[in-house]
């Protein structure tokens, strides 16, 4: 926590240990410290949280490669008077990794997608489409914008729209059912359903 | 065509995705599994 003259009031042992403070910190402005975290610019914003009242955040990392996501808010009294300014640093190092992680998998996906011939598709359990491959759409004759994110039962392709084809795939998911293959006759997939 | 489909949980309570395809149907004729 800082004053409004962006000096250090307190911290807590997190603080101390993450951002490397040392308890005589206490009393010195943040312009004098030399924080673990660059963050270009801190006293500035800490100042414009005090004078507007408006919060901030922002995601930054420290020398070690430590993700945080830090939040400047105004501290108020209980009666509510402006001190200064509180920072909430949360490490949010997994979490990156994580969506780095998942991100690689779902590029990974699309280009093993990508050059099978096959028309392919990643569904959700509400059976909407994530993810098709070159070959679905061009199959469908629909482009990626008209598939992503919308029910397989909405594109306007009856096929996709049978009873069948949707039990079946609730059973794949749900993991009932008793085959894992779905012969479905059709002559045109955007016309005509023969059975 | 012959519609096949494969359920993948995505761990941590992420539920599941579906993998569809769809493949040539054999020729009549033909033996199938």
């Amino acid at each position: 926590m800082l004053g409004s003259d962006l000096r250090i009031r307190r911290f807590t042992p997190t603080a101390e240990r993450d951002l490397h403070l040392i308890p005589s910190d206490i009393g010195r402005s943040i312009n004098d410290l030399k924080l673990s975290v660059d963050v270009p610019g801190l006293s500035g914003l800490v100042s414009e949280v005090i004078d507007t009242l408006a919060p901030k955040e922002l995601e930054v990392r420290d020398q070690e490669g430590v993700w945080y996501h830090l939040r400047i808010r105004p501290y108020k009294t209980i009666d509510n008077h402006i001190q200064g300014a509180v920072l909430v640093w949360v490490d949010i190092s997994r979490a990156k990794r994580n969506a780095g992680l998942l991100q690689d998998s779902f590029d990974l996906t699309q280009a093993i997608a990508g050059i099978v011939t096959s028309p392919i598709a990643v569904l959700d359990e509400a059976l909407r489409i994530k993810l098709g491959n070159d070959a679905f759409y061009s199959h469908f004759k629909l482009s990626r914008e008209q598939v992503v994110d919308r029910p397989i039962g909405r594109l306007g392709r009856p096929v996709l729209d049978m009873p069948a084809v949707h039990k079946f795939l609730a059973e794949a998911a749900s993991g009932e059912g008793d085959s894992s293959n779905l012969t479905v006759a059709y002559h045109d997939p955007h016309i005509t359903i023969r059975n | 065509m012959v519609l096949k489909a494969r359920a993948v949980d995505q761990g941590d309570g992420g539920g599941k995705l579906i993998l569809m395809a769809l493949h040539p149907a054999k020729p009549a004729g033909k033996t199938s599994n």
